[in-house]
């Protein structure tokens, strides 16, 4: 016999209570672990997804918008931008990189962007397979969408209109896959790039001088077409500043000009965490509740078994069991009971981020993974166990106070 | 040996116990005999340990009681007294075999399963060293806390009203069970009860509730 011994009989005694009060902890230590499992993920995601990116300049409309579309590429498109708009932007002397982007495709629900080699190296991707080309129809896919999409150098395809899969294909332009990025754990991962030439291709906006430029200054933005192009559009502009004064001077003029609008992906993102972090305050605050209702059920629980166990403990010390042996043995029990609780709760939430991409797509594109352990769960961990400490303080100390012989007397 | 002198317990002001001085030899037996009310309990709970002495003496195994720690008084229970109750008192969550081992285990000595086999055997309760509590009959519920208090080898044997609750048959047979234990381990066993059919069995009995009254 020892006293772990001891704890086990009397929780195994009553099985039913026992698993209760773990479950009970458990379910509140899992959404605790989950926020702050989610939390830190999001947030790395948000930073790793925006590295770079200092400004995002694209039609009127919501600023936010803006930036899940072109950053996170997530939400919708505001609308298109004339060539010659953006290209007077990244001529600015305050911009030390601008990337084109031009949006409105997709494949299989993974988006096709049509951009430069810039935006890849903004995310620092290397080839895993095939070799990059700029030529037009030319694709390289993302790590998670080749996966996705089955699709490996060599591949051809049709592209979707639209960012959802009911549009109407372009059937008559066919895609070609010639290269694969290794994995970046970066939004990269689920999108399918191409040259800005190739989604102008799809939209019939080819013109005779495309490739061809005589006379005049090739774009900056798009080499192939010649500066201040008046037909093209593309969707936005990423910009990353050559100095800190782009972030006090830029936006207020870009802003400035009537047919376009700038973000800042920093402030926007601080802006939807925001508005996110009252849902996230009410579930924690929910988990919160739960874990108070588990501590109170774990109290009554000893509480209670100490009333049924009170000639237990007299024997026990009739047996020659010092006080501080009973009250180790009570605070063990609640000991038990919490550490068994918040490590079911940290298991709960791992198992959940496991599943739930299993059976949602939006949850397995978010990239969230289930093996990631922080420190924070050791606190949480640490903190559950001194719940249960606290809890078992009480009774514990009534085991202590216990006088024997009126317990043993009165039983006779 | 045990002896106990000039004893007295005081509940609250209205009620004070005086005790009769009396010895016991090493391996004899003796009664305290009273009705109920009267003191034997708590003279039964001085020698246990389980109340402090507040006046007096009692001597067991060449300790004063009076005049020890309540750790050093814990210790010496576990070691040189095994309590026996009208009711068995077992703990229900465990098997016969570890309520058993909960006597060294409790009192800090060395847990053997040789001695709770040999203990078992001598009982007659062998095949029941893996039964839970709540699956012996009252009999053998009994004899299972008998075993439990002899398994440290105890100096004294305290048993308060162990066969008030029992049947002649059953009466006779706990009582020659104590004696022979008693006898086998060298223990001085001591019997409270108001059970008059043990006074056939344990000649020698002191008398408890003469020298009781109000002070």
């Amino acid at each position: 016999m020892n006293l772990w011994l001891l704890v086990w009989h009397y929780l195994s005694s009553r099985p039913l209570n026992t698993a209760l009060n773990i479950f009970l902890l458990g379910l509140g230590i899992a959404v605790v672990t989950l926020l702050i499992l989610v939390n830190h993920q999001l947030q790395e995601k948000v930073t790793s997804n925006s590295r770079g990116i200092d400004l995002v300049v694209g039609a009127k409309g919501s600023p936010m918008q803006l930036i899940l579309c072109n950053i996170f590429h997530i939400d919708f498109p505001t609308g298109n931008i004339s060539l010659r708009d953006a290209e007077r932007i990244a001529k600015n002397r305050l911009v030390k990189k601008a990337i084109p982007m031009a949006l409105g495709d997709s494949y299989g629900g993974y988006r096709i962007v049509g951009t430069t080699p810039a935006y890849a190296a903004l995310y620092d991707a290397s080839i895993a397979e095939g070799s990059a080309s700029s030529e037009p129809m030319a694709v390289t896919l993302g790590y998670a969408a080749a996966r996705g999409l089955a699709l490996s150098p060599g591949s051809t395809f049709a592209s979707d209109h639209g960012l959802t899969q009911s549009g109407h294909a372009h059937d008559e332009h066919k895609f070609k896959v010639t290269a694969v990025l290794a994995r970046t754990n970066t939004v990269l991962d689920n999108l399918i790039l191409t040259s800005v030439e190739s989604i102008w291709k799809v939209h019939d906006m080819e013109t005779a001088d495309l490739g061809n430029v005589q006379d005049g200054v090739a774009s900056p933005l798009v080499p192939s077409v010649a500066a201040g192009d008046s037909t093209r559009e593309i969707t936005s502009l990423l910009i990353q500043y050559r100095s800190a004064m782009g972030a006090i001077q830029m936006p207020r003029w870009v802003n400035g000009q009537s047919r376009l609008q700038a973000a800042s992906p920093a402030f926007e993102t601080a802006r939807l965490f925001s508005i996110v972090g009252a849902g996230v305050s009410v579930l924690r605050g929910f988990a919160f509740i739960l874990i108070f209702i588990s501590a109170l059920s774990i109290f009554i629980a000893l509480y209670n078994s100490l009333k049924e166990r009170k000639y237990d403990l007299a024997i026990m010390r009739s047996m020659g069991a010092s006080r501080s042996k009973i009250f180790f043995s009570v605070l063990l029990e609640g000991t038990a009971l919490s550490f068994s609780g918040a490590l079911l709760g940290l298991v709960l939430a791992h198992l959940a981020l496991f599943l739930v991409p299993l059976f949602l797509d939006e949850a397995a594109r978010s990239g969230i993974s289930a093996w990631i352990f922080l420190p924070e769960e050791g606190i949480v961990l640490a903190a559950g166990v001194l719940l249960g400490i606290v809890c078992a303080a009480l009774p514990a100390v009534q085991a202590y106070r216990t006088d024997i012989s009126r317990v043993l007397s009165s039983a006779d | 040996m045990v002896a106990v002198s000039s004893l007295a317990y005081q509940y609250n002001p209205a009620k004070k116990i005086f005790f009769p001085d009396f010895t016991v030899e090493t391996g004899k037996s003796v009664l305290l005999l009273g009705n109920s009310g009267s003191g034997k309990t708590t003279l039964l709970h001085l020698m246990a340990g389980l109340l402090r002495i507040q006046r007096g003496h009692v001597q067991i195994a060449g300790l004063d009681l009076a005049k020890i720690s309540e750790a050093e008084i814990d210790k010496f229970r576990g070691r040189h007294v095994g309590l026996i109750f009208q009711r068995h008192h077992l703990i229900s969550a465990l098997t016969v075999r570890k309520n058993l081992l909960m006597a060294p285990f409790l009192a800090d000595m060395p847990q053997e399963d040789n001695r709770v086999d040999e203990v078992l055997a001598r009982l007659g309760l062998w095949e029941k060293k893996r039964a839970k509590i709540s699956e012996l009959s009252q009999g053998e519920a009994q004899r299972v806390a008998i075993a439990r208090a002899i398994l440290n080898k105890p100096d004294v044997i305290l048993a308060d009203e162990p066969t008030s609750a029992l049947d002649d048959f059953n009466c006779e047979r706990v009582i020659n069970l104590l004696l022979n234990v008693s006898q086998q381990n060298q223990s001085t066993l001591i019997v409270a009860t108001h059970d008059h059919r043990l006074k056939s069995i344990i000649p020698k009995r002191v008398e408890i509730g003469d020298h009781s009254g109000m002070n």
